[in-house]
C-alpha cells in the first residue's frame, strides 16, 4: 500500500509542478499539452495563477442591450452597476460578476447568443422579438499619473457604446 | 533450531528517508477533519449562492445553453449536466444530489466517497458553464480531490460514531498535498505577478483600487491609495508576500507568524474586494500548516 501511495505522490507532484506553472520550454509545454486531457476528464486541472497577474486589467466594462420588436418598440438592458450595489449584494451576484467578465474575454463570443436569446425571452415588454444588439462601452483607467492622481473610486469616464454583435431569432 | 529474532527494519537514510519522515510521519488526523468542516460550509454557501438562479445559469433556456457551453471551453471537459435531457427537474436533481453530498461531506458520512462525488459534481457544474467559473472554484475541485486521500471522517464526524473497535489512527499524509498546493499557488502567483510591469514597478494596486467590480466592497481611507508611496509600499508587499510565505510556511522558526501573516492578508483583501469565498477558501488551506492543538489556542493549558 506504501509503494502505491508513494508512486501516486511522485507522479502528481510532476503533474503538479507541470500544470502550475506557465511553461518555462516548449518541452514543458507538450507535457502540459499532454497532462492537459487526463486533468480535464478527472476535474483536477488548474493552470498557472494570475491573481491580477501578470498586470491588472485597465478598463471597466459595461455590456448594454437594444431589443427591438416586430411592432417598431424597442427595450433596453443593462449589466449591473457595481459601484451602485451594497457590498451584500454584490456578495450574493459574484457569479453575475465572473460571467459579465468572463463573456467579454477573447474567444467567448458564443456565449453572446445566449445572452441575446435570454434576454429576448425574458424581457418584460410585450411583442414578438426581432433583434437584440449587445453593444460595449469601456472607462480605460489612466496610467498612474502622480501628479493628476485618480481618486480612489471606481472609474467610470465610460466611452460611447458600441455595437459588438447582433442576434435574429431562428425563423 | 530457533528461528533468529527479526531484525528492526532500519530507517531509511538520504532522500528515501526525508521522503518518508515528510509524508508519513506521524500527525494528528483531526487536522484533516477540521478542514472537512471548514471546507463543507464554505461548500454550502458556494451552493446555497447558487440556488436563486440554478436555471440561469445551467439550464438550456437560460444565459448559456448547451451549445453555447461546449464552444467556450475545451471540447474533452465532461459534464453530465450538458450530457443529460435538458429537463429542469434532471436538473433540480442533480443539484440536490450535490447539495445531499455536500450536507454529508460536512457531517463526515461515508466522507471519502462524499468528497469523490463533490469533486464529480463541481466539475459537472463548472464545466457545464465555464463563464460563472474563476480561481476558487478551481481551489474548491483540488482541495475535494485532497480531502478524499486525508482521513476526512477519522473525527468530528458520523464515520466516528460508527467506528467499532479502537482503530490506529491513520497517516494523513493528504495534508501535504493541501500544504504544496498552496505553496505552488503562492509561488505560480509571485511568478506571474514578476512577469509582468504593475507589479514589479509598484502601480498595480492602483488600478486595482479603480475596477469597478471587484474592488470597493467596503470603505477603505482614500489616502492608502491615492499616496504613490503607500500604493508602491502595499503592492510590493503583495509581491513579497507570495514570494515569501512558500518558503516561510515550511520553516519551523516562521511558519507560526506565516500563517498568521497569510491569514491578515487575505481578510485585508477580502475587506477591500468582491472575490466571494476566494480569501476563506485560502484561509482553509493555510490551516493545513497548523498543528490541531495551535487551532485551539483558546483552550486554557
Amino acid at each position: 500500500m506504501r509503494r502505491r501511495v508513494n508512486v501516486f505522490l511522485a507522479l502528481f507532484l510532476v503533474v503538479l509542478a507541470i500544470d502550475a506553472f506557465r511553461p518555462i520550454s516548449e518541452s514543458h509545454q507538450w507535457l502540459k499539452d499532454e497532462l492537459n486531457y487526463p486533468l480535464v476528464k478527472l476535474g483536477l486541472w488548474q493552470g498557472p495563477w494570475r491573481l491580477f497577474g501578470p498586470d491588472v486589467d485597465r478598463v471597466n466594462l459595461r455590456l448594454s442591450a437594444l431589443i427591438t420588436f416586430a411592432d417598431g418598440t424597442t427595450d433596453t438592458w443593462e449589466s449591473p452597476d457595481w459601484p451602485e450595489l451594497s457590498w451584500a449584494r454584490k456578495f450574493v451576484l459574484a457569479r453575475h460578476m465572473n460571467y459579465y467578465g468572463n463573456i467579454l474575454k477573447a474567444g467567448q463570443e458564443p456565449a453572446w447568443d445566449g445572452l441575446s436569446a435570454y434576454l429576448a425571452r425574458t424581457t418584460q415588454h410585450p411583442g414578438t422579438v426581432t433583434s437584440v444588439v449587445l453593444s460595449l462601452r469601456g472607462a480605460l483607467i489612466p496610467e498612474l499619473d502622480e501628479a493628476q492622481m485618480l481618486p480612489v473610486a471606481p472609474y467610470v469616464a465610460w466611452d460611447p457604446a458600441s455595437p459588438i454583435h447582433e442576434w435574429h431569432p431562428a425563423p | 533450531m530457533p528461528k533468529a529474532a527479526a531484525a528492526s527494519k532500519p530507517e531509511a537514510l538520504g532522500f528515501a528517508g526525508a521522503w518518508n519522515r515528510f509524508f508519513f510521519a506521524e500527525r494528528d488526523p483531526r487536522l484533516a477533519s477540521v478542514l472537512r468542516i471548514g471546507y463543507g460550509v464554505l461548500l454550502l454557501i458556494y451552493l446555497a449562492i447558487w440556488i436563486p438562479d440554478l436555471r440561469m445559469w445551467f439550464s438550456d433556456t437560460g444565459l448559456m445553453p448547451v451549445v453555447d457551453g461546449r464552444l467556450i471551453i475545451n471540447e474533452d471537459a465532461p459534464s453530465l449536466i450538458a450530457w443529460l435531457p435538458q429537463h429542469d427537474w434532471l436538473l433540480f436533481l442533480c443539484f440536490g444530489l450535490f447539495f445531499a453530498s455536500a450536507v454529508a461531506l460536512l457531517v463526515g458520512w461515508q466522507t471519502r466517497v462524499q468528497a469523490v462525488l463533490v469533486l464529480f459534481w463541481l466539475t459537472a457544474f463548472q464545466h457545464r458553464n465555464i463563464a460563472i467559473v474563476d480561481g476558487e472554484d478551481t481551489i474548491f475541485r483540488l482541495f475535494a480531490f485532497y480531502l478524499a486521500l486525508c482521513p476526512a471522517g477519522w473525527a468530528y464526524s458520523v464515520d466516528a460514531r460508527l467506528r467499532k473497535g479502537d482503530p490506529v489512527p491513520p497517516i494523513p499524509w493528504g495534508l501535504r498535498l493541501f500544504q504544496i498546493q498552496m505553496s505552488v499557488i503562492y509561488l505560480s502567483s509571485a511568478i506571474e505577478k514578476s512577469s509582468g510591469h504593475d507589479w514589479t514597478s509598484g502601480k498595480a494596486l492602483y488600478y486595482v483600487a479603480r475596477l469597478d467590480d471587484s474592488f470597493g466592497r467596503l470603505p477603505v481611507p482614500d489616502f492608502l491609495f491615492t499616496h504613490l508611496g503607500l500604493i508602491k509600499l502595499m503592492t510590493w508587499s503583495v509581491l513579497v508576500l507570495e514570494w515569501a510565505l512558500p518558503v516561510l510556511l515550511w520553516m519551523k522558526r516562521s511558519r507560526k507568524a506565516a500563517i498568521v501573516v497569510g491569514i491578515v492578508f487575505h481578510l485585508s483583501v477580502d475587506y477591500t474586494m468582491n472575490l466571494f469565498l476566494f480569501h476563506w477558501i485560502m484561509i482553509l488551506g493555510l490551516l493545513s500548516f497548523a498543528e490541531l492543538d495551535e487551532l485551539a489556542f483558546w483552550r486554557k493549558k
